[in-house]
């Protein structure tokens, strides 16, 4: 189990490797979506490495680079879905400002930055799990496209396959973590779910880029909107 | 405790994998069902619009061949003979067998407005469509066959539509004529808002029920064909008492 979990971990920081160098060696998808796309790829690898690194010199747990990670990627995100989803300002406009509202909330009066932020990663679950259905209606209401040639359709996926995935364990993470002390050995169960989450969007997200790369539309607005 | 809380993640997780997956599958499948849904659409407007097409060209051609029998057999004939009677009065050198040739003239100018008027009808030109319609309707009347027009509003209809809709009466006038065996015909025209409203009754025999089905034969894919090309709607019926009934509805919202 140990060795399947330190595989994986290997697995999950360099899977966003892929779609980073795709992005960078070819030049077709300058588009707003591959841009941001390509920084949450980016940022993702980042923290992945950083955490590897951070845990190891620095502090004995995640939490530091996780929440900055979390705050980071819920902006990067919701600017995606702004891009992707028509008429969707109103909408990303609110949950950014009710996200930033939260997190300084929690983070100055509730939680330290060194432990897990309920409200941070729930709320960011809950998001992004409900734009990802917000895309699929939207792109259901768009008529005669192949959905399977279509990076909007693989970005909504990679989003909602990670936290749909992610929804239970970000919902009881501080109290395994915390009230329970769960032993290291004990959280490898559920943490490989968090490894299988992250190489599935990373990857998802990779081929998302090469669809864009291709040509294939990227976002739902009206062509000439922006 | 531990191992309750973390099994319970595990299995549920896997429960809400599931369903993600099931959403995923779900617009999958849902998008496939549309895409065969609009092919099958788009299928049967290309068939329609294929059998319009056939329609129209076999109409056309079928017009080209009346005008050339015409042309071949009145006017050509009737020139063939002005030159003969020139000929013979150029080598009697007599101005009195030039008689007949006036005679001929006027046939010929008669014959060639006939064939202009069937082209354009001139009365549709300067008097408008109610009066090129009651004029069609005089011309088959007699007392075997009576026409009326029940009703008319004032349509304003553009020149090229108020032809469509010309042709679209003669070609129905000519299926009571030809099949219908009818004593009456009755017309009507009214204006309802943004809509033209038409309706065409006759009480013959009306539509056999193999034409009515496919909306094909007795000349139906033509009138279709005119009333699609003026925003029309159009629909062939049976009346319960016996007849053809006719609706033609006439939308000028785009106009």
């Amino acid at each position: 189990m140990e060795v399947f979990n330190d595989w994986l971990t290997d697995l999950s920081r360099v899977s966003a490797i892929a779609g980073i160098l795709y992005y960078i060696f070819t030049k077709g998808q300058n588009t707003p979506v591959g841009k941001t796309v390509f920084l949450i790829l980016l940022l993702s690898f980042i923290s992945d490495s950083a955490i590897y690194f951070f845990i190891r010199l620095i502090y004995p747990n995640s939490f530091i680079i996780g929440n900055s990670w979390v705050i980071l990627n819920y902006f990067l995100m919701v600017w995606v879905f702004y891009k992707i989803l028509n008429k969707s300002y109103k909408l990303c406009l609110a949950i950014a400002i009710a996200f930033s509202i939260g997190s300084v909330v929690t983070f100055g009066f509730i939680y330290d930055y060194k432990e897990a932020n309920f409200f941070t990663s729930v709320f960011s679950t809950i998001s992004f799990i409900a734009l990802s259905l917000v895309t699929y209606f939207q792109l259901l209401q768009k008529p005669g496209k192949r959905l399977l040639l279509q990076p909007v359709f693989w970005i909504a996926t990679s989003f909602f396959i990670y936290y749909s995935l992610l929804l239970l364990r970000n919902v009881f993470d501080s109290y395994l973590i915390f009230e329970l002390n769960i032993s290291s050995e004990a959280y490898t169960a559920i943490n490989i779910i968090n490894l299988f989450a992250n190489i599935t969007k990373n990857f998802i997200l990779f081929y998302a880029l090469v669809l864009i790369d291709k040509g294939y539309p990227d976002t739902l607005k009206p062509t000439g909107a922006t | 405790m531990e191992g309750k809380v973390i099994l319970l993640v595990i299995i549920g997780t896997i429960g809400v994998m599931l369903m993600a997956f099931s959403v995923v599958f779900f617009v999958l499948l849902y998008r496939r069902k549309v895409l065969e849904n609009e092919l099958e659409i788009q299928g049967v407007k290309t068939r329609h619009q294929t059998e319009m097409l056939n329609a129209t060209l076999k109409s056309q051609e079928a017009e080209r061949n009346r005008l050339g029998t015409e042309l071949h057999d009145g006017v050509g004939a009737m020139l063939s003979t002005i030159k003969l009677n020139l000929e013979v009065a150029k080598r009697k050198g007599d101005i009195q067998t030039l008689g007949p040739v006036l005679g001929h003239l006027d046939d010929t100018i008669s014959q060639v407005r006939g064939i202009s008027h069937q082209m354009m009808p001139i009365i549709l030109d300067k008097y408008g469509l109610k009066r090129a319609v009651e004029d069609l309707f005089d011309k088959i009347s007699d007392g075997s066959l009576s026409t009326s027009i029940t009703h008319w509003d004032e349509s304003d209809l553009e020149q090229q539509n108020s032809l469509m809709l010309y042709r679209i009466v003669q070609e129905l006038l000519n299926n009571t004529i030809k099949h219908a065996e009818a004593t009456e015909i009755d017309f009507s025209l009214m204006k309802d808002g943004l809509t033209l409203k038409v309706q065409y009754t006759d009480n013959g025999k009306g539509f056999p029920a193999e034409v009515l089905e496919n909306s094909q034969g007795m000349g139906l894919l033509n009138i279709k064909n005119r009333a699609q090309a003026i925003n029309a709607s159009v629909s062939f019926e049976n009346k319960n008492e016996g007849g053809a009934k006719v609706n033609l509805v006439i939308d000028r919202s785009i106009d």
